[in-house]
This record gives structure tokens, C-alpha cells and sequence, in this order.
């Protein structure tokens, strides 16, 4: 009896600043995540022609990498096999360009662009494309409009010199 | 932590010897025992039911103990962490979930001292719920005289508030319908609501939002994605009404953390489609966003 009346003394002096005494749960439920339709637009653009002779090829970043990274997402890399073949059988200069939109620092930007133009070139050349024909650069916010988080504007673009 | 026992009868010996009732004058030697045994109890007991040693049970944790008081506080200026749950499944599995992925957060507060907060919401028919024990007016920080103490009662809070958040969970009401929306349009509110508490001196802060970003809602809702296509530019446009509406505003240089997109996707598009809306808000949200 003594043991019961100081267990409930303590066990009332110890539930303060608490989310409860017990755990009450809540009806169980489960909202369902909406349906989102697929994309019918490609991730990568074909090659298109250009009036100087070179072919470009346009990804959208978004594709590519998570936010701020520079790390080619599994998805991404599936894609870009699509166009291997092409690149492979291009004899010439293969430049490719990194682009960011112009949210956040022009000097952050500039550095990711590079990041993300040096990503796809280590993999082309990962892919046994001669890494001695490839050239990484970083255009960084140019051409983007400023301050508008402009989704065309995160892109990379290969080109087929 | 480890259950309380149950105590058997010995091998070899009869039951009675434990269970049988006192019969006459009991000898001063089995009294005592029995006195011993019952303290005993009652101290499992109470460890159980008060926190440090009670991590992982859905008994209630006195958040206290995990608490600098107002004294040792006092004109400190110690970081905010406020932490957005968009809770879409109050499962036991989605609890622990949500619980161990804030789990490195709750240890970060505790070791550096932090003002926390909690703030969920089950969906549109649900309302903002608010935790008693995470309110945002006192500091999270286990500071003991002893190194060694210190850090296993840091690690015990470390559980103890991991319990607590997986407890909210488990008590949020959750609804067919809704989203982040309202969690994120309230964040300078609720910061505010920390930073106005007199006596708190609130430092950085860092907003911790658990969601999957996929609101399931109307077009009342600027977050909607119902029928939405997963594209890139659909998500930017999605995140740029909801500025252009004020239905969000930028949180300017404070930090947000994205946690669970992506937890739970069922197909491609939603998986795709919460990544771009990912990228899309962090850049509008805040200048340091990941």
C-alpha cells in the first residue's frame, strides 16, 4: 500500500512540461499523394544543327542534378546514354557548357556551372570518350533574366564543334 | 533502456516464499527485504515513467530535464530550430520514420543549445497542432557538472525527444486533403512567436520542414499538384504564383532544411515532381536552402 501511494506520488511529480501522460494516438490516416502526370517532353533534346555546322544538345540541369550539386542523379546518366552513341562518333571538338539561373551569387553560380559542365564531361570520358577532345567551361548566369528562378535557363549544353 | 523485470520465484523453492501473505508478526529481516523490494519498484517504476532512462516508450518525458533552466540561460543567445511537420501518415512506421530522420538535429540542439519548436499539420481539415514540449521559450541543452554524466544524459535526451516527436506524429490528426502550404507560409510567424518571448535571446535559425512537397489539395492552394505534369517549368510556375500571391514569402537568411521529399513516392512523376518543387522553393524560400 505504502509502495502504491509513493509510486503515485512520484510518477504525478514527473509528467510536467510533457506532451502527455500516455501516449493517446490519433485516428489512424493516411492522405494519398495527388497523381502527378509524367513529363511527355524528353529530358534531353536531340542534337540540333546550328547555322556554323555544329550540333548542340541541350539537358536541363534540373534533370541532371539535385539542387546546388553537382553529382549526375542515376536518371540522369540513363539519358545521357541515349545520346552516347552520337557523341562517340563525332570526330571533331566537343565543348560542354554549364548554365545556372540568376538566383544566388553570380560568383556561386559561375563555380556550380563549372562543376556541373566538368560532371558530364568526366562521365562522357568515363564512357571512352577521349577526354583530350572534351572541354568543360562555365557560363554561369549568362543570358539568364535576373532574379527569376528561369528553369530554361539551368541547363547544359553539348556541342559538337 | 531495458524493461522492468518481473520477479519469479527462485528455482527450488516454493512460491509461497514470495506470494504467501504475512502471517502473524513478521521477522525484522523479511520486513526489511520487503521494504527494499518495494522501494525498488517504485524506483523502476518512476525511471520508466520520467524520461532519462524511458527513451523509446510512450510514457511521458519530462522535457525539463533536457532544459537550461531560466538562470543558467539568462543573457545567453542561443540558436532557434523550428521544425515545420506536414504529417500525411500518423502510422507508427511513418512516426519512427519522421522521428529518426530529426533525429540529428535533436542531437545538434542538445549539444549547442537551442530554442525549439514544433509545429505540425495533418491537412486542411486539421488546423496547426503545437507541442507542449517543444514550444520555442526555453532552451534545449544538457549541461551536468559531470563530463561522463553529461553525455549519456545527452544521448538519453537525444531519445527521449526523438520519443516525443514520434509521439506527435502518432497524435496528429490526419486528413484526405492538404499540404505544406500553411506550414510555410507560417514560418516568420512562428519565428516571430520565439524571437517576441521575453527573456529569449534567439540566434540563427534554422527551419527543419518534414513534407513531401505534393500537395494533394485544391487550386485554392498554390502547392496543389493534382493532375499536375512533373515537369521543371511547371514546378516553377507552381512556386512563382505562390509568391506572386504572397501565399509564401521569402524567410530572407534564414536556414530551411528539406526533409522527407521523397520518402514515400508511388511513381516516377510524384518523384520528379517533388524534386523540382524542392529546387524551386529553395531558391525563393531562403538564401541558404538545401
Amino acid at each position: 500500500m505504502a509502495a502504491a501511494v509513493m509510486a503515485s506520488v512520484v510518477l504525478a511529480g514527473c509528467t510536467n512540461n510533457s506532451d502527455g501522460p500516455a501516449l493517446v494516438p490519433a485516428p489512424a490516416g493516411r492522405r494519398p499523394l495527388p497523381s502527378v502526370a509524367p513529363d511527355p517532353l524528353p529530358p534531353l533534346s536531340k542534337f540540333v544543327t546550328l547555322a556554323n555546322g555544329s550540333q548542340v544538345a541541350t539537358v536541363s540541369s534540373d534533370y541532371l542534378f539535385d539542387v546546388g550539386s553537382e553529382t549526375l542523379r542515376p536518371a540522369a546518366i540513363a539519358a545521357l546514354q541515349r545520346i552516347l552513341p552520337q557523341i562517340r562518333d563525332h570526330s571533331g571538338r566537343i565543348v560542354i557548357t554549364g548554365f545556372t539561373d540568376a538566383i544566388g551569387s553570380p560568383e556561386f553560380n559561375q563555380a556550380l556551372s563549372l562543376r556541373r559542365a566538368t560532371a558530364v564531361r568526366d562521365w562522357l570520358a568515363g564512357q571512352g570518350v577521349p577526354g583530350s577532345e572534351m572541354t568543360a567551361t562555365g557560363a554561369g548566369e549568362t543570358g539568364a533574366p535576373p532574379d527569376v528562378a528561369n528553369a530554361a535557363s539551368r541547363r547544359v549544353e553539348i556541342a559538337l564543334k | 533502456m531495458t524493461p522492468p523485470r518481473s520477479v519469479a520465484p527462485r528455482p527450488g523453492r516454493a512460491a509461497r516464499d514470495v506470494a504467501a501473505p504475512a502471517r502473524g508478526r513478521a521477522r525484522p529481516g523479511r520486513a526489511r527485504r520487503c521494504a527494499a523490494l518495494a522501494a525498488a519498484l517504485v524506483s523502476l517504476a518512476a525511471a520508466a515513467a520520467c524520461g532519462p532512462l524511458g527513451g523509446g516508450s510512450s510514457k511521458a518525458v519530462n522535457c525539463g530535464d533536457y532544459q537550461l533552466s531560466a538562470a543558467k540561460a539568462k543573457n545567453q543567445t542561443f540558436p532557434v530550430l523550428l521544425v515545420d511537420l506536414d504529417v500525411d501518415d500518423n502510422s507508427p512506421d511513418a512516426a519512427s520514420r519522421i522521428s529518426a530522420k530529426l533525429r540529428p538535429y535533436l542531437d545538434t540542439a542538445l549539444r549547442q543549445g537551442s530554442y525549439i519548436r514544433l509545429v505540425g499539420s495533418g491537412g486542411q481539415d486539421s488546423g496547426l497542432s503545437y507541442s507542449d514540449c517543444f514550444t520555442g521559450q526555453q532552451v534545449f541543452k544538457v549541461v551536468r557538472n559531470n563530463s561522463t554524466r553529461e553525455e549519456k544524459d545527452r544521448v538519453r535526451g537525444v531519445a527521449a525527444l526523438t520519443t516525443q516527436i514520434s509521439d506527435f506524429v502518432r497524435k496528429t490528426s490526419v486528413s484526405q486533403t492538404g499540404g505544406v502550404t500553411s506550414l510555410l507560409a507560417g514560418v516568420p510567424r512562428e519565428v516571430g512567436t520565439i524571437t517576441g518571448t521575453p527573456g529569449v535571446h534567439a540566434g540563427a535559425v534554422t527551419v527543419l520542414v518534414w513534407s513531401s512537397l505534393l500537395a494533394n489539395s485544391t487550386d485554392a492552394d498554390c502547392m496543389n499538384v493534382v493532375g499536375k505534369q512533373a515537369s521543371p517549368t511547371i514546378a516553377e510556375a507552381i512556386v512563382r504564383r505562390c509568391f506572386s500571391t504572397n501565399q509564401l514569402t521569402s524567410v530572407g537568411s534564414d536556414k530551411v532544411r528539406f526533409v522527407g521529399v521523397n520518402d514515400h513516392p508511388e511513381t516516377a512523376p510524384q518523384q520528379d515532381m517533388a524534386r523540382y518543387l524542392e529546387n524551386e522553393l529553395c531558391r525563393r524560400l531562403s538564401n541558404d536552402c538545401a
